[in-house]
């Protein structure tokens, strides 16, 4: 019982990182039905900004160096710019453009992104040391709950709890829900279509700068390509879950993290190399039984 | 002094299709103007182009006498033109409430939007019993009244209608014109409503105007029109001579 259970909480500290990303793709899709494979380039941007540029081998930190309550919204301000400046100068001019359009020039912006991290820092893969304690372990009963993982949890529910607020409570946030349903019929009623778009990207600036900082203090490493794998998970997440519901890319996250982690932890050991092919077979069944994901987005549902 | 809206020879394409073929058409403050005409003749292309969703490649659209054209649909919102599109479009997963907020939204004034909330709500009591349900779950009557009072939160000047009737049963269609009417004279709304029958409305309009292939065929006062036979003949495009259609009951 107790090893599973430890498994459950990597599970559920992987899903978190998943869903977080996840969220920042679903947020642009729902509003622009931009796929943002770029997304996972906002979060190596964020990583890239904690050292100082420069080739050599030994990373040292610049704004990784800085006390924590200034370094994650400085992190994550940069984040935002990357974002914005994205939207401003690819995505603005292809307002009208169709959904696999889009698609391909997220794919442009993360190449150019991957391509100027290797400029400034050459293509060797650092190592940071961002967090010493991150690994103390707290001890719950029997289990040993590393603090990172911990920490990751917490982050996470309170960043939804945040964007749940957000976009119920707030006017901004239900013009962001409009806008998500029905773009064209927010812009007849005076909802700034260009601001929408920039909040969501915002948003999804912030997420991806703090996903940055949870994965770059677990891996210790930098590379130009870490965000690749994580915008592929969390696409898949995106689509299990349901494309165009928030609510079922959070759901698709926890769901990857756990087939991942238990795959990880209970195939025969020969066959663990062959793990994320495991995954994607059983996200392919998932979609089998439930085409439209876990987690349909409601507004796919026939109104009279 | 320049009418409230002047639409003046537009054309527009939906890539090779010609969907306008140069239409004009004013409304003075405060009237009550009927585009008819039957599917397809570009009634909601016109209302598209006036609230910026489409842009004509020809022609110009005046409000106040500055022209509109290619502006982007916020602005023109923001100008006093609110749209109650064909097909309501009410956001289904937004609770009424929400939707009525979102008409709301572009008031500087929120005291006065408020006070408007509470008078719509007065006028439509089903929607206030319903605030906090989605609003997707409304019947589909009670989405086009929430649809038209949506549109007049964001206090129109001009407030444009499409087929406000379509899909809906005689007695509700007859609610939702009382209250355009209503809020009509409460409001001081000036209005242009497509419809694909005159029946009702030449009741209420002042004007009318005949739609067909993209193409004004007949323009008039509904008090001039009121034997519907110059409107009969503009409909369905039949010359003087042509034999009376026996289903000429549009």
């Amino acid at each position: 019982m107790i090893p599973f259970l430890q498994n459950l909480i990597d599970a559920v500290s992987l899903g978190s990182i998943y869903a977080l990303v996840a969220l920042g793709i679903g947020l642009l899709f729902g509003i622009l039905r931009l796929i943002n494979f770029a997304h996972g380039d906002f979060i190596t941007v964020g990583a890239y900004a904690l050292i100082v540029p420069s080739a050599d081998v030994t990373a040292r930190l610049l704004i990784g160096g800085w006390p924590w309550p200034l370094m994650i919204p400085t992190i994550c301000l940069i984040v935002i710019v990357a974002a914005l400046l994205t939207d401003a100068l690819v995505f603005r001019p292809l307002r009208r453009a169709s959904s696999p359009t889009l698609m391909i020039a997220s794919f442009a912006v993360s190449y150019i992104i991957q391509n100027g991290v290797l400029m400034a820092y050459g293509a060797r893969p650092k190592a940071v040391d961002l967090w010493s304690g991150a690994n103390s372990q707290i001890l719950i009963g029997e289990l040993r709950v590393p603090m990172l993982q911990l920490v990751t949890l917490v982050v996470t529910l309170v960043l939804m709890g945040g964007l749940t607020l957000f976009l119920k409570k707030t006017p901004y946030g239900i013009q962001m829900r409009a806008a998500a349903e029905d773009f064209r019929m927010a812009q007849y009623l005076g909802v700034r279509g260009n601001l929408v778009i920039g909040l969501a990207f915002a948003i999804s600036g912030i997420l991806a700068g703090v996903v940055s900082l949870l994965t770059t203090t677990q891996s210790g490493s930098l590379s130009h390509m870490m965000g690749v794998p994580l915008a592929l998970f969390a696409f898949v997440a995106v689509v299990v879950g349901g494309m165009g519901s928030l609510v079922g890319a959070v759901v698709g996250g926890f769901t990857i993290g756990l087939i991942v982690t238990m795959l990880q932890a209970y195939l025969p050991p020969d066959l663990r190399a062959f793990r994320d092919a495991f995954a994607f077979a059983f996200v392919i069944l998932v979609l089998l039984v439930r085409p439209s994901g876990l987690v349909p987005a409601r507004n796919t549902i026939e109104r009279v | 002094m320049a009418p409230l809206l002047a639409v003046d020879n537009i054309q527009v394409r939906y890539g090779d299709l010609v969907a306008l073929r140069g239409v004009s058409l004013t409304v003075a403050e405060g009237e009550v103007v009927c585009i008819i005409g039957p599917n397809g003749a570009g009634k909601s292309t016109t209302m598209a182009a006036i609230a910026g969703g489409v842009v004509p490649h020809a022609g110009d659209i005046r409000l106040d006498g500055a022209s509109i054209r290619g502006e982007r649909p916020e602005k023109i919102a923001r100008l006093g033109v609110s749209l109650v599109p064909e097909g309501r479009h009410v956001f289904g997963t937004l609770t009424v409430d929400e939707n009525l907020a979102i008409g709301g939204q572009l008031r500087g004034d929120r005291a006065a939007a408020r006070a408007d909330r509470e008078r719509i709500l007065s006028l439509l009591p089903r929607l206030g019993e319903r605030l906090h349900s989605p609003a997707g779950r409304l019947s589909g009557g009670e989405q086009q009244m929430l649809a038209v009072a949506r549109a007049v939160m964001t206090r129109p000047r001009l407030l444009l209608v499409d087929e406000p009737s379509l899909g809906l049963a005689p007695k509700i269609i007859d609610q939702i014109y009382e209250i355009l009417l209503d809020l009509r004279r409460q409001a001081s709304l000036t209005l242009l409503i497509n419809e694909q029958s005159s029946t009702r409305i030449l009741k209420h309009a002042d004007r009318i105007s005949v739609l067909r292939g993209g193409r004004i065929q007949l323009e008039g006062r509904a008090a001039d029109l009121k034997d519907g036979e110059a409107i009969r003949q503009a409909y369905f495009g039949f010359g003087e001579r042509a034999a009376q259609p026996a289903e000429a009951s549009a």
